[in-house]
Parts: structure tokens; sequence; C-alpha cells
């Protein structure tokens, strides 16, 4: 990296986070300097995933994704995100839990890891380049035809002609934004800002849990997420699975987080993250709807007017990409008839591969190798805390069930050989499942662990009795 | 109940939900320091070798991995102007050895040479061959020039 490249990737990250806490300003969520610092992951993360889908839309309208348009771009989303603040009040403070003694070590020995183990990744992540198949022959060579080319066109050398052209373009559109700030083409640069984009993605799950779940839990908590080597492998690569795994996966957060506090800041803090997966690959869309799906479940549906528009914004914001490559007659390289579902004969004579899939699958999914145990630990967490919180338990279920039903349904449907297909991508494809559990684990040890209802005392009187100091 | 418990005890007994959740946590941290170890040593051997891997030379490591002659890119780079564009052809002089590696070919040399944008053969105004005969009119093209690499590799302009 250049010192330019590093100026650059700085320059971008600071707009982000101009961006981010302009959105929770607006919100209420940000209204003190120490929520400010609080909240700067959580600032610059969302920051990136608005203007990200902004300059999507950008592209798709015609323009070239110039510096000065993505600073244009980037000052809109600013006032736009802090309009709001006359109208909406401060968020209710809470204050962060604390701990003393031995939690109090357990959460600084959980944050040393996390802290040193990023620092450490620093090292690695300023001199590599990513290696991985998928980046180097469509992903990154996408974000060079918008820089090069000044934006998205069709015809010979353009993103037409590379695989996947159909997918959206929110990660290629991140990568040109880096291209511009650093004025050049060097692919050495970007895992840094990838690397920056994970750090802020850690501590604003860290920021939307402070409140709910202690430090002896949290802290060890997110260990668990940075040492998960394929989470690990995701940083840098630049694969479109790197930006859906932690938008999905901080989007699940937040609503899960929303099941209990119901504060609707939570849930715009979701349908943004959300509808920035819609614009990262195909499946984005279905991964957010799922979400929202399954927040209605948990709620059976009684906030419905929250969640409408919940629902509604992935899909009305991908609507212009799906307008775009239907009008410039965009051919996927790769499509996933995802019509044959609704023909039951199809499917009875692709009931092999359905098999396959049922049994290779999962195997990725809880593979300790690469994302430790955080899949099985959350499925059981999920059935401990069914008495106390059926909502949070139905949703966890919900997401980690009905995304490998999708994986599988993929699979069952496509035409690509299966064994070669599941091979190459099924490590890839579940680790939005897999990250999003990783993240909802310090949420459900902290439901888990709390006293449940059979370990209290009978009646007030005794609770009374216990609650007085010693003689 | 058993009578022999105090009452007062009774609260603070652990629940069998948190007896089983004390489990699952010793498991989930259980895991996390069984992967610390590696994970760090992971991280250092990857930033030594990045580290001692000439910036030039880093993207073009992976072509290498699949034992591809990755040379043939920095040679194509010196002679394909940046605006141009190329697109990349195989042949039966390439005698690849892994699977995968004849995908791999045009895959990996792309980003190495940015700004220079890929398109099929149609288009291209250069070809790099990577085992294809240019010289025996197998392609039905016609070449201004030809810059040889080594048996089998090449860099070709398109006349047009």
């Amino acid at each position: 990296m250049t010192p330019r490249d590093v100026a650059g990737i700085l320059a971008s990250d600071a707009v982000f986070l101009v961006v981010g806490y302009a959105l929770l300003f607006g919100l209420g969520l940000v209204r003190s300097w120490v929520r400010a610092l609080r909240f700067v992951g959580l600032a610059l993360f969302a920051g990136w995933a608005v203007v990200g889908v902004l300059a999507s839309l950008l592209l798709v309208a015609g323009g070239s994704l110039a510096l000065w348009e993505v600073l244009a771009l980037a000052a809109a989303a600013t006032l736009a995100g802090a309009a709001p603040a006359r109208r909406v009040p401060a968020a209710r403070p809470v204050p962060v839990l604390r701990e003393r003694g031995l939690p109090l070590a357990a959460a600084v020995v959980g944050a040393a890891v996390v802290v040193v183990y990023l620092l450490d990744l620093l090292r690695q992540t300023t001199k590599e380049v990513t290696t991985a198949w998928d980046a180097n022959s469509f992903w990154l060579p996408k974000a060079a035809a918008i820089v090069v080319q000044n934006g998205i066109h069709t015809g010979p050398a353009t993103i037409e002609g590379m695989f996947n052209p159909d997918y959206p373009i929110f990660a290629p559109a991140q990568e040109a934004i880096s291209w511009r700030f650093t004025g050049n083409l060097h692919v050495e640069a970007l895992p840094t800002q990838h690397w920056i984009v994970a750090v802020a993605f850690l501590a604003a799950a860290a920021a939307l849990l402070a409140d709910r779940v202690r430090p002896a839990i949290l802290w060890p908590g997110l260990a668990l997420v940075v040492l998960m080597p394929a989470f690990e492998g995701l940083i840098g690569s630049s694969l479109g699975d790197e930006p859906l795994a932690m938008l999905l996966g901080l989007g699940a957060l937040a609503g899960g987080v929303w099941l209990g506090s119901r504060d609707p800041r939570l849930l715009v803090v979701c349908g943004v993250l959300l509808t920035a997966a819609a614009w990262t690959k195909v499946e984005g869309l279905w991964g957010a709807l799922l979400v929202v799906v399954m927040l209605a479940v948990a709620t059976r549906l009684r906030p419905w007017r929250v969640l409408l528009p919940l629902l509604l914004a992935p899909i009305v914001f991908i609507v212009p990409w799906r307008v775009w490559t239907r009008d410039h007659h965009i051919v996927s390289s790769g499509a996933v008839p995802y019509a044959n579902l609704a023909h039951p004969s199809l499917l009875w004579a692709a009931r092999g591969r359905l098999w396959t899939a049922l049994a290779d699958t999962p195997g990725y999914l809880v593979d300790p190798g690469a994302w430790l145990l955080a899949v099985p630990v959350a499925v059981l967490l999920a059935v401990l805390i069914f008495r106390v919180r059926a909502d949070l338990a139905v949703y966890t279920w919900g997401l980690v069930v009905l995304a490998f039903l999708g994986n599988v349904a993929v699979y069952w449907v496509s035409a690509a050989p299966i064994q070669n297909y599941i091979e190459t991508s099924a490590p890839r494809v579940v680790s939005s499942n897999a990250v999003t559990c990783a993240l909802l684990l310090p949420l459900l040890f902290s439901v888990a662990a709390a006293p449940s209802p059979e370990a209290q005392p009978a009646t007030p009187g005794e609770r009374r009795r216990q609650a007085a100091p010693a003689r | 109940m058993d009578a022999s418990v105090p009452r007062e005890a009774l609260g603070k007994r652990i629940s069998v939900t948190q007896g089983l959740t004390a489990l699952l946590a010793a498991a989930a941290v259980g895991a996390g320091l069984w992967a610390l170890p590696g994970r760090f040593g992971t991280v250092n051997r990857e930033a030594k070798f990045w580290g001692g891997t000439p910036v030039h030379l880093r993207l073009l490591q992976e072509a290498a991995g699949f034992e591809l002659r990755a040379g043939i890119y920095p040679f194509a780079a010196q002679i394909i102007p940046p605006t141009a564009t190329y697109a990349v052809i195989t042949g039966p002089q390439a005698h690849f050895k892994r699977a995968n590696a004849a995908d791999a070919v045009a895959g990996f040399g792309q980003l190495y040479l940015l700004p220079r944008m890929p398109t099929d053969l149609a288009h291209a105004q250069y070809v790099i061959s990577y085992g294809a005969l240019l010289r025996y009119g197998g392609l039905d093209i016609h070449f201004s020039h030809i810059w040889n690499f080594k048996p089998g590799l090449a860099v070709a302009e398109i006349a047009r």
C-alpha cells in the first residue's frame, strides 16, 4: 500500500462515518459525545451501507461514480439522515452494563483477544491481495470496469461479459469508491478497507448489545466471532459473500435486539442494513426478507405497521437494478431457476439432488474448522430459552433453518453438477447463516444465563427475605 | 421436593437451564480456545508470506497455485496498452497440470492486467495465447504482430 492508498481509504471511511453519524443523529441514537463514541462502529458501518446503496442506484441511473459524485451523494445522504432530528426525540439513555471481579476479568480477556487478533489481522491485510476465484474472475473486474469505463455499461469488455452479470453491484460499487479515493486501481489497497469495515461491524455489534448483554458474555462472544476461521477468510476476500454476511448478520442482530426493546430506531437500522444486503447478491434479497418474515412470526404480526416498511424497503430499492438488467437484456450466466420450485414433476425428477444437498450441506454449516460451534450452540440455546423468550427462540430457529433450506432449495433446482456445485459454493453461501448465529450468541447466552422463573423464590415474602442483607 | 434443602437455598439453586447454558458456554469457549493458537499462527504465516512477496507478484500468486506459467501476464502487460482490450485463449500446447486450470488462465490474469479490460475474441484488440496455435490459421484471425514469450505462450495484436 502506498501512502496515497492509506490516505484515500481513510478519507472514504471519514465520509462513511459522517453519513452514518447523520443517520444515527436523525434517529436519536446519537445525541451526545458519549453515545457518539459508543456507536462509532455502527455509524461507520451504516454509513458504508447507505453510501453503497446510493452509489449502486447512481450507477443504475447512468452516473460514473466519479469522486465528486460520491461526495455529493454523501452530502445528500448526510442532510437527509439528519433531517428527522427535529421531530425524533433522543433515545432513552440506558447505561451500558458493567462488571466487577471475575466477570470483569472474563470481559477484559475477551476484549483483549478481539483487539489483539484484529491488530494482528491488520498486519496481514495491509500486505495481502485476494486470491478468491470469484473475486478475481468477476467481483473486482466489475469494480475495475466501473472505474475504467466511468459507470456500468453493456457491450464488449463490460460487466455484461463477466460471470454473473445479473448480480447486484453493491460490492463492486464499494471497491470502485475505494479506488476513486485512492486515485488508482491498486488491488492491494482493498483488504485494508475491508478490515476497517469488519472492525466497524464488530464495534457496531458491541454497541447494539452493550446495554442488554453483560460484558462478561458480550466480549468473549465477539472474540468467538473474530476467531471463526471462515470469518477471517472472508475479510479482505472481496467476495460478495463478505458484505452479505456482515449486512445480514448485523441486520438480524438489530432485529433480535428490537424484539426485546421494541425501539423502532433499531428497525430503521435493520432496514438500512437489509436493503444494502439485497444489493450484494441475488440471494441477499431473500435473506433480507427472511429476517423480516421471522420478525413478523416472532411477534405474531402484532407490530405489522412497523414491519411492513421494513419488508418493502429491500424490495423497492432493488427494483431499479432489476429493471436495468431487464432493459439491457442481461442474461445470468449462473441463473438459479427458482421457478422450478413450483413444478412438482421437476422437483420429483431431481429428488436425488435434494438428498445430496440435505446430506452434504449441513456439514459446511456446522463445521467447527470453519465456524467453531456458532450454529449448533445458537440452535441449542434457542431451545433453552424458549420458555422465557419464545420470540427470540423462534426468530433464531427460523433464521437458521429457513436459510439452510433456502440453500438446499438452490442446489435442488439448479442444473449445475451437484457435487462440484456444493463443494465450490457451500463453504461461502453458509457464511451469512453462520455469522448471524455467531452474532446472536451473546444475546441468546444473556437470556439463557438470566435467573429462570423456576429458580426464583416462590412468594414475594421469600423474595424480600432473600434480598435483605444478612445479619 | 427434598425436605433437607433449606428454602433459602432454593433461590440460589442452579436451574437445569442455567446448567445446560453453562455447558454450552464451556463448549463455545473451549472451541474458541482450541482455535486461538491456530488463528494467530495462520495470520502470522500469511502476513510473513505476503510481506515477503513483491507487490507486483502478489496478484499472480494464485495463478502460480494452479501451476500456470504466470510470467505471461507481466509479459502481456508490457505489450498491451492500458486502454486496450484483450482476450485470453488456450489451446493444445497449454499442457495444464491441474483441474480447472484452463478456466483459471483468464480469471487470474485480469487483476494484474488492469486497467486493460478483458473481452471476447470477436471484440478484442489483443490476444494472450496460452497454448493456442496462433500461427497456423486455426483461429481465422489475422494478427498484425505476434510476440512470443515461451513455447506455447504469446501475445498477439489483432489486425482489424
